[in-house]
């Protein structure tokens, strides 16, 4: 590249240097050619009038005299005037002699002039003829002589100037070729530099601004193009390779990956097409978009022919306006939809779909059917509900039995008979206790129980749940503490089904609680909305493994020992504590204790 | 109350588990009451035909012919006895409809030897107007007398005591001759309200 810039360079330099030099050389020669034409051409118009001057000085000194008519004859004047002005009229012709002027047919007829002039004049100083006829004859040859040597001078001032004119035409034909040739070499010089221009242009820019260009394309994700290679040697030419080579690799990553977003995409679409559980794509207004054949299957047996089913439709109706997803997971969450007269249960996840964080563009309906599970969890709760009818029959009588035997009215028992029938009486009390538990979570599945909500203050039942408990407390040595707050706003509450969760949370407090512990009611208002009731035991607490599980049914946590039931009990508060739209957790206490609470609405 | 004087009563005893029967028998022969056990109300229904019972002691859930059933025959014979509804599965529904038909007594299994003493025991004893207002109540009620029940609960029943609301409500529907059904009931007292027919939630 440097090169070429220094060659394209040196060219303008050569044609600047070459157009002055030559200028120069014909400026220099026309005006050496000027001035040598011009100094003889003043020489030779000099010696001319010097000429024609001595001549005339000669004839005005001498012929006076001779032409006077009378006698004596005149006397003739002394030749030295005549000499000096010969000698004079020799030099100028001397002057005159040019290599050039040798052939010329005036100076000869010039000098033959002169040489009579001279020879008359010497007749005249040699012997002045006293005859007036060839004084006479004499004085006309000088006098056509002087004639011819003024007319000859004349003629050849004429034929100098003629000649001077010539030359002087000549000199500007040749001034006029310089310019042209100057012209021309300019003209070549432009041409030149405009080919340099080209060839530069051609070479180095182009390539660059080809690059620039292609670059930017890649830059718009063209890189489907590939530079033409070039022989030459300089930098741009190396770097197209380059560049040639670095577009080949995008091209190929780009074809990895357009490949694998081509798979990804047919898999999407293959899965969604495949996927067995109806899907809606809806806009943000909630109109559908676009559906699965498996949603197109359920809208032709269902008769529809655009729009969600209808408590579909409200539903995302209501998630769209509060901008709140819906995601039930209990099966009595599902929606009920008859499809070739068969009920079948949907459990309808409505859900944002967001390219973009928290910006919804548009919703997705997804209907996963739960039919089978809802028919298993149907079984389930009629199996339980069965089953334990069932058993607590015949448990009712065993205990009717057991009691009278007890009682020793019927007669009396040996110590054996009555420790066996004690123990038999206490695992019939717990069997019973147990079903208890079970019926009653199986209504509570079948929503059979409605809640009694009534508003009520806490303290009572809290005292009566504490008063239930002291006498097993104290059988641990175990403390219960209740001190109710002032004025802690009423709740709305099932009494009957609340006193059941505080039950269960404090007698599942003393079990796990240490001899000779704390344990503590307490209750404060949480937010606007809620009451918050806790029971805060010093037991080990829950391991951590088990802290999600432990409202999970028939979920016993690691360690607890078979006695203590079967794991009904924090299920059912749950299911109670979340019916009366409240919470339940598990929480560390300030000092470490092991801390369940419920929340309640506030009446 | 076991401690009253007991006069011997006929109890009949309709249920079709063997175990309890015979724990029924012996817990109400131990109070001396001559006690007949049958496993069903067809049978019950023969043994009534025969012989008249004080008490009759008559479970829900039966093969054949249940508690309800059993109630309605009775009335359709017109045999009348006191009868007290023993059983695990009382529902509203059962329960009015036992209303209904004349029975004002319930206990609700698992039962003690004493639970069922004690019905028997206030079946067979005139009630003490100061001290048990609701048993003389529904006293009242066993003999056809609502307006009667519904002034005693009116006037010695403590009105913030749930179970006295509910019998005032019972009384004045029947004092009206109206039919008692679980719409009438269950908005004023939600869907349980078996414990506040039960006379004493046994455990």
């Amino acid at each position: 590249m440097k090169q070429k810039i220094l060659f394209g360079i040196a060219v303008f330099l050569l044609l600047l240097c070459g157009t002055g030099l030559v200028a120069i050389i014909l400026l220099n020669h026309l005006s050496k050619n000027f001035t040598s034409a011009n100094s003889q051409f003043m020489k030779e118009v000099t010696a001319l009038q010097t000429l024609r001057f001595d001549t005339s000085t000669i004839n005005v000194f001498y012929l006076p005299e001779m032409i006077k008519e009378g006698t004596p004859p005149p006397e003739v004047r002394s030749p030295d005037q005549f000499e000096s002005g010969l000698a004079s009229m020799k030099q100028s012709l001397g002057m005159m002699t040019h290599p050039n002027h040798a052939a010329d047919r005036h100076f000869e007829r010039l000098r033959t002039a002169i040489e009579g002039y001279e020879a008359s004049y010497r007749k005249i100083f040699a012997d002045f003829p006293e005859d007036p006829a060839r004084k006479s004859l004499l004085l006309d040859e000088i006098s056509d002589y002087t004639q011819q040597i003024t007319d000859l001078s004349q003629g050849l001032l004429s034929t100098r100037e003629a000649n001077i004119r010539d030359y002087n035409a000549e000199l500007s034909t040749s001034a006029t070729r310089s310019s042209w040739l100057v012209g021309a070499l300019m003209l070549f010089g432009l041409f030149a530099s405009a080919q340099v221009y080209a060839y530069a242009k051609r070479s180095m820019v182009d390539p660059i601004l080809d690059l620039t260009d292609s670059v930017r394309q890649i830059q718009h994700g063209n890189f489907e193009l590939s530079l033409p290679v070039r022989r030459t040697k300089d930098e741009v030419a190396g770097l197209i390779p380059a560049f040639n080579e670095m577009a080949a690799e995008l091209r190929l990553m780009r074809r990895a990956t357009d490949e694998k977003l081509m798979r990804v995409d047919l898999l999407n679409r293959a899965i969604l097409a495949s996927f067995p559980h109806p899907i809606f794509l809806l806009d943000e207004a909630g109109n559908p978009l676009k559906m699965n054949p498996e949603a197109e299957k359920l809208m032709e047996d269902l008769s529809l022919l655009h729009g969600l089913p209808r408590r579909l439709e409200e539903l995302t109706k209501i998630a769209i306006a509060n901008e709140e997803e819906f995601l039930p997971e209990r099966l009595d969450e599902a929606v009920l939809l008859r499809r070739d007269d068969k009920e079948y249960f949907y459990l309808p996840r409505i859900f944002k779909l967001s390219t973009l964080e928290d910006q919804a563009e548009g919703w997705v309906v997804l209907l996963t059917d739960v039919s089978r599970l809802r028919f298993f969890d149907d079984m389930k709760s009629n199996l339980i509900a069965t089953v334990s009818h069932e058993i607590k029959t015949p448990l009712t009588g065993i205990r009717m039995v057991l009691h009278l035997m007890l009682e020793k009215r019927i007669g009396e028992l040996n110590d054996t008979q009555e420790e066996m029938l004690s123990s038999a009486h206490l695992d019939c009390e717990r069997l019973l206790e147990t079903l208890r538990n079970l019926m009653q979570m199986s209504r509570l599945d079948s929503g059979a129980d409605s809640l009694n909500l009534e508003e009520m203050e806490m303290s009572n039942l809290i005292n009566g749940a504490i008063s239930l408990f002291e006498q097993s407390a104290l059988e641990k040595g175990i403390t219960l503490e209740y001190k109710p707050a002032p004025d802690t706003p009423k709740v709305l509450a099932d009494e009957i089904r609340i006193r059941e969760v505080l039950n269960n949370l404090i007698s599942n407090a003393i079990k796990h609680s240490p001899e000779n512990s704390l344990i503590k009611v307490i209750e404060k208002p949480v937010g606007a909305d809620f009451i918050r009731f806790a029971v805060l035991d010093q037991g080990s607490g829950v391991p951590e493994e088990a802290k999600g599980k432990i409202f999970d049914r028939f979920y016993r946590a690691p360690g607890q020992s078979s006695i203590e039931g079967i794991g009904l009990g924090l299920s059912i508060a749950r299911e109670i504590v979340t019916a009366h739209n409240g919470r339940i957790g598990l929480k560390n206490g300030p000092n470490g204790e092991t801390k369940f609470y419920f929340d309640l609405p506030r009446a | 109350m076991t401690d009253a004087i007991t006069q011997p009563a006929r109890v009949l005893v309709v249920d079709d588990e063997p175990t309890l029967r015979l724990g029924f028998t012996y817990a109400l022969k131990t109070e001396n009451h001559d006690v007949t056990s049958v496993p069903g109300g067809r049978e019950a229904l023969e043994q009534l035909k025969s012989a008249k019972f004080d008490v009759m002691i008559l479970d829900l859930r039966m093969p054949d012919l249940d508690g309800i059933e059993t109630l309605e025959m009775m009335k359709k014979k017109e045999v009348e006895t006191n009868v007290i509804l023993c059983s695990a599965h009382i529902n509203t529904e059962a329960a009015c409809r036992a209303l209904e038909l004349g029975c004002y007594d319930f206990l609700s299994k698992p039962v003690r030897p004493e639970d069922l003493r004690n019905s028997v025991q206030r079946l067979l004893h005139a009630c003490d107007d100061d001290e048990h207002p609701l048993d003389c109540a529904i006293e009242m009620l066993r003999s056809h007398s609502p307006q009667e029940a519904l002034n005693i609960l009116r006037n010695q029943c403590a009105a913030d005591n749930p179970r006295c609301e509910f019998w005032k409500e019972v009384s004045s529907i029947i004092a009206r001759g109206e039919p008692i059904s679980p719409d009438r009931l269950s908005p004023k007292f939600g869907s349980e309200i078996v414990p506040l027919l039960v006379h004493q939630e046994s455990l």
